[in-house]
């Protein structure tokens, strides 16, 4: 039941209760579904009772069973979004079918000058609820006036169909302009609130929503500027540790280097028949010692901050660098397309820093590719940033492992290819420009790394930013 | 004897010192010092001297404020650092006004000394 209810409550709209206009088809929709249900309720009893008392199909019978066929319609005209059409038939037709029908064929009874206008004023609530407040909007405008002429003349349409006068007409005739007066009243007053209400709801729905959507936002930034304030403290102190540890361990390296070429020596000179014996061992140890090296170097540049000097840096001809040093390794696998900006601009920044990031990341996206790959370079300028997109159409990167790729000494690589610092340095390295790194991959499709710079106009822009402001 | 290249070689770490020596000892004469104030004694006391070698990082005086003060009364000896850091401003500096001719990083290069050793000789 609570499905049918959902169901036919969105009937025709996407399921969003976001705008006004959906809002209000949403509850035009359950109108008419609780319209149907209680006519077919009343459709069954009246059919029950009929074959109680083995009645005739009267009139009042068979408007039930109209309006239900239209509410049903209803159903197919919101399914196919005719919304205007659902909302017209509902505030419309009930007036019609249920009074003026039998109104018209001449089936007027006494107590119906007194319930029909009350009748009506029931009604009127259905356009205040489905439609926008606004006197601007034609269909409320018409339909309020609708109603209202309804309660207007009710009695003199009654009193035209009645073929002669009812009696109990008669002994209202004297009265029929209060009564009249009454209904007007309660008609205008029960409007009048409905819009009043209407609109102050409108108005705080509009700022309720114009407020979550900031909140929104407010928390997406708020949970950004975490994750990156986490990411960055924990870069900070590894920076600090490994500054110390690189140093440290480089003096033992230096014994251990030292050592192993004095060894070498000593062994060549004084026992050269024992040398070949020994020279694997001390092969393991030099390439031990290479090893070691590249990480400590690699963690120096880690931990060492801005104490070069910024010049311009010209981000597409840093890129071709790379792609020059990377030259062997795409040769045969990869394609290249660059889509370079023209755009001059003022990036102030360390040309090798910068240079040493971008080759950390074309060299990853090269060592993704296996073969006939493509390698996407696009740079362009948007709102004061430099935005360097690198795709490529490589193995991508797992969901599960995409939150570790910039943690220091992790890596994919077998041992020995790689320290897994690469992409941290990038990482503090971008940062250190006070630009952001994103990646966005997939699995066997590949992945798109958008780093953005801060940049400053050019020269000229300035100026005429200048005299345009004077 | 005579024709061996005089090399002083100053660092804090007395097994740098030893390794140093054990393999520069065939080609040149070295002489090692574990301090900045000792490695100015020495000089002064041995006219020798052609090169002169030092840490960065040591106690007391850095590699680059020893150099600074051995180059005002040594101007014609040739000066070098070779350091487990990354160059430093302070290196970059002694770089640019010529107080040092060359970094080396730890653990040393043979042949990169070897050489830088031999150009300026």
């Amino acid at each position: 039941m609570k499905k049918i209810w959902i169901y036919i409550s969105f009937l025709g709209t996407d399921g969003s209760q976001k705008s006004h206009s959906n809002r209000n088809t949403i509850l035009a929709n359950r109108m008419n579904f609780i319209m149907f249900i209680i006519l077919l309720l009343l459709n069954i009893a009246t059919a029950v009772l009929r074959e109680i008392h083995h009645g005739e199909y009267s009139i009042h019978t068979k408007k039930l069973l109209i309006m239900l066929i239209f509410n049903a319609l209803n159903f197919g005209f919101s399914y196919f979004k005719f919304h205007k059409i659902t909302k017209i038939i509902l505030i419309f037709v009930p007036s019609i079918v249920l009074m003026f029908l039998p109104i018209s064929l001449g089936y007027i009874q006494n107590m119906d000058y007194v319930a029909y206008p009350l009748s009506i004023i029931g009604l009127s609530f259905v356009p205040q609820l489905i439609l926008k407040p606004e006197f601007s909007n034609r269909l409320y405008v018409v339909s309020l006036l609708y109603f209202f002429m309804q309660v207007l003349l009710l009695d003199h349409i009654l009193d035209y169909f009645s073929n002669n006068y009812s009696t109990f007409y008669q002994s209202l005739i004297e009265f029929m302009i209060y009564y009249k007066l009454v209904f007007i009243s309660i008609f205008l007053f029960i409007q009048s609130t409905m819009y009043y209400l209407r609109n102050l709801n409108y108005k705080y729905e509009n700022e309720l929503q114009d407020n979550n959507e900031e909140l929104k936002s407010t928390i997406e930034k708020l949970n950004e500027t975490r994750q990156q304030l986490v990411q960055s403290e924990k870069m900070a102190s590894l920076g600090i540790l490994t500054a110390g540890v690189a140093h440290e361990i480089n003096n033992p390296l230096n014994f251990i280097n030292g050592g192993i070429i004095g060894l070498e020596s000593y062994f060549k000179k004084n026992l050269n028949e024992h040398f070949e014996k020994v020279a694997p061992l001390i092969n393991a140890i030099n390439v031990g010692v290479k090893r070691t090296t590249d990480i400590v170097t690699s963690l120096g540049q880690y931990s060492r901050q801005d104490n070069l000097e910024k010049t311009n840096c010209d981000v597409n001809s840093i890129i071709d660098n790379c792609l020059i040093m990377l030259h062997n390794q795409l040769k045969n696998k990869t394609e290249i397309k660059k889509n370079y900006t023209n755009i001059p601009y003022l990036l102030k920044g360390s040309e090798g820093k910068l240079h040493q990031a971008l080759l950390n990341i074309i060299s990853n996206a090269s060592q993704a590719i296996e073969k006939d790959g493509i390698i996407t370079i696009t740079t362009q300028i948007v709102n004061n940033k430099i935005i360097i997109s690198i795709h490529d159409n490589g193995c991508g990167i797992s969901s599960d492992i995409l939150g570790k790729i910039f943690d220091p000494f992790f890596t994919t690589k077998e041992p020995g290819k790689g320290t897994g610092l690469g992409l941290s340095i990038t990482y503090n390295i971008i940062h250190e420009h006070k630009g952001t790194i994103e990646f966005q991959s997939e699995v066997n499709k590949g992945t798109n790394v958008i780093i953005s710079l801060p940049i400053k106009a050019k020269q000229y822009e300035q100026q005429n930013y200048n005299t345009l402001h004077r | 004897m005579n024709n061996k290249i005089t090399i002083l070689y100053i660092d804090d770490e007395p097994i740098n010192l030893q390794v140093f020596q054990y393999t520069f000892e065939d080609k040149y004469y070295v002489i090692t010092a574990e301090s900045g104030y000792e490695g100015i004694n020495i000089l002064k006391s041995n006219q020798e001297i052609q090169i002169v070698i030092s840490d960065m990082k040591m106690p007391g005086m850095n590699g680059v404020e020893f150099i600074k003060l051995a180059k005002q009364e040594f101007p014609f000896i040739k000066f070098y650092i070779l350091t487990g850091f990354d160059i430093t401003e302070e290196i970059a500096d002694a770089l640019n006004n010529k107080l040092i001719l060359k970094y080396f990083r730890k653990p040393f290069n043979v042949k990169d000394l070897q050489t830088a050793i031999e150009e300026v000789i």
